[in-house]
C-alpha cells in the first residue's frame, strides 16, 4: 500500500528519529510512505480567530498539492501538523463563502475540491492494517514493561478531530498491548504538556511535566510513549531541568510509539535515534526478551 | 443595565462596550452564555499559573471590565489545548476567547517577547519557534 505523507518541519530537524522510525515501521507493515513534493509549513498552531483567512492558506496549499497528486488520504505523523491540516480542511469544507474566497485568492493553484482526508499515522495503522498484524510482526517481547501512553492535546481536541475517545482514549494503549507491553492508565495522559510555552515560559512547561511524570510514576510507568514531537521535546528536556532542581526527582524516559514498535520488531534500533534523547531509554528497554 | 443570564443576575458596568463587542466579533463566541460553573478552570492544566482563572476571565468580560484581563498574564499562558472548550456545558469555545484577547493586544503592535533575545533558535523544535512567533509577536 502506497500512501502520501506530509512530514512537516520538525520531523526534518529535531524529530528525525520520529520520521525515520515511522517510515521504517510502515515498511514493516507493508505501507510505503511517500513524502509529498513541495510541501510547506502547516501553520503549526491553528489560528482561532474568525478573521483568520490568511492563516489558512498555508495548510490549504498543502492539501491542494496533495489533491493534485491524486491522494485521497494525506498521512501525518506529527500531532501538530495533523491538527492544523485537519482543521483547515474542515473549515474549508464546512464554509462555502470561505471556500470561494480561498480559491479566488489562490488563483495560481487549481481550485481545491476537498477530496483529501487528513489522517494520523496511528489511526491509519489501526484502521488499515490492524494492531493484530503489528502483534504478528513482533519478535521481541517487552516482558511486562509498564508503559504510560501520553496523548497530549493535539490528537484529541477539539472533539471533531479526535483520533479516539476524547476523555478516555485507548488507541495508544491498544498499540502497546499489541507489541507486548503493559499499558498503565494515568490521570494526566490527555493533558497538555505546555506546548509552545517552552520558549516563553519554560517554568510553566516544567511544572506541567512534573505533574505528568508524578502521575505516570504513581501508575508504575517505566517508559512514556508519545506521537508528538513537541510533547517529546518538552517532557525530555524539562526532566533534565527537574532532575537538577528537585531533590529525589526520578525521570522517566520518553519514546515515540514508532521507535518502540521497531524495537520490538527488530530487537534493536539505530543508536542514532536515541542520540536525540536526553533521558536514556535503554535501562527501561534492557528487560527485552526474545519471544518464545 | 440588568440582565438575567442563565439564572444569574449581572449588573453590566458597560465600561468598555466597544472592546467587548470586538472580542465577540473576533472570537465568534457568546460571552453571555457562561453561567460560571467553573468546568473550564477545573479542566485547564495551566490554571495554577494564571492570576485570572478562565471562568474569572469570562466573568470580567461579562461585566464589561476588559482592561484587567487584556493586560493579564493568563491570556498568554493559555496555549489553546481545548480542555476548557471540550468541557464547557454551554458550548463556549473559551480558547477562542483567549485567542481574541491576545489578538487585540497583537493588533496594537504588542510583542509578548523577542524570541531571538530569549533563546538560541537552534536549541528548539521548529514547531515551537513558529508557534511562538505566530502567537506572541505582532
Amino acid at each position: 500500500m502506497k500512501l502520501l505523507y506530509y512530514p512537516g518541519c520538525t520531523l526534518k530537524t529535531k524529530a528525525k528519529a520520529l520520521e525515520e522510525s515511522a517510515i521504517e515501521f510502515a515498511r514493516e507493515l507493508g505501507i510505503e510512505l511517500i513524502e509529498m513534493k513541495e510541501w510547506n509549513c502547516c501553520g503549526t498552531s491553528f489560528n482561532l480567530t474568525t478573521d483568520n483567512f490568511m492563516h489558512q492558506l498555508g495548510p490549504l496549499r498543502n492539501l491542494i498539492r496533495a489533491e493534485k497528486l491524486g491522494a485521497g488520504i494525506l498521512t501525518t505523523i506529527c500531532s501538530i501538523c495533523y491538527s492544523t491540516l485537519w482543521r483547515a480542511n474542515d473549515k474549508y469544507k464546512a464554509d462555502p463563502s470561505f471556500t470561494h474566497r480561498v480559491n479566488f485568492f489562490m488563483d495560481e493553484e487549481p481550485d481545491y475540491k476537498g477530496t483529501v482526508e487528513v489522517v494520523h499515522f496511528l489511526r491509519l495503522i489501526k484502521d488499515k492494517v490492524g494492531f493484530d498484524r503489528v502483534n504478528e510482526l513482533v519478535r521481541f517481547r517487552l516482558d511486562g514493561l509498564k508503559v504510560a501512553c501520553f496523548y497530549g492535546c493535539q490528537l484529541l481536541r477539539p472533539r471533531e478531530l479526535a483520533i479516539d475517545d476524547i476523555e478516555h482514549p485507548t488507541i495508544l494503549e491498544d498499540f502497546v498491548a499489541s507489541i507486548g507491553g503493559v499499558p498503565v492508565d494515568f490521570a494526566e495522559k490527555i493533558e497538555c504538556c505546555g506546548n509552545y510555552e517552552t520558549i516563553a515560559e519554560p517554568q510553566v512547561v516544567a511544572n506541567r511535566v512534573y505533574s505528568i511524570i508524578s502521575s505516570a510514576r504513581k501508575s508504575g510507568a517505566e517508559l512514556i510513549l508519545t506521537s508528538c514531537p513537541l510533547c517529546h521535546f518538552n517532557i525530555d528536556k524539562s526532566q533534565v531541568l527537574l532532575r537538577e532542581t528537585i531533590a529525589g526527582f526520578k525521570p522517566i524516559p520518553i519514546m515515540y510509539f514508532t521507535e518502540l514498535a521497531l524495537y520490538c520488531i527488530k530487537g534493536e534500533y539505530a543508536e542514532s535515534s536515541f542520540a536525540q534523547n536526553l533521558i536514556d531509554p535503554h535501562p527501561s528497554l534492557s528487560r527485552m526478551r526474545t519471544k518464545e | 443595565m440588568l440582565l438575567n443570564g442563565g439564572g444569574m443576575i449581572f449588573y453590566l458596568k458597560e465600561r468598555d462596550r466597544e472592546k467587548r463587542e470586538k472580542i465577540k466579533e473576533i472570537s465568534g463566541e457568546r460571552i453571555d452564555r457562561c453561567y460560571q460553573c467553573g468546568c473550564c478552570s477545573a479542566g485547564c492544566p495551566t490554571a495554577s499559573e494564571m492570576e485570572f482563572l478562565p471562568n474569572t476571565v469570562m466573568m470580567y468580560l461579562q461585566e464589561g471590565d476588559i482592561e484587567p484581563v487584556l493586560n493579564s498574564r493568563a491570556i498568554w499562558i493559555c496555549v489553546g489545548c481545548y480542555e476548557c472548550a471540550s468541557r464547557c456545558p454551554q458550548g463556549i469555545d473559551i480558547a477562542r476567547i483567549m485567542e481574541a484577547l491576545r489578538t487585540i493586544k497583537l493588533r496594537q503592535n504588542y510583542d509578548r517577547l523577542r524570541i531571538e533575545e530569549k533563546v538560541k533558535l537552534e536549541d528548539y523544535p521548529t514547531i515551537a519557534l513558529v508557534a511562538t512567533m505566530r502567537k506572541f509577536t505582532a
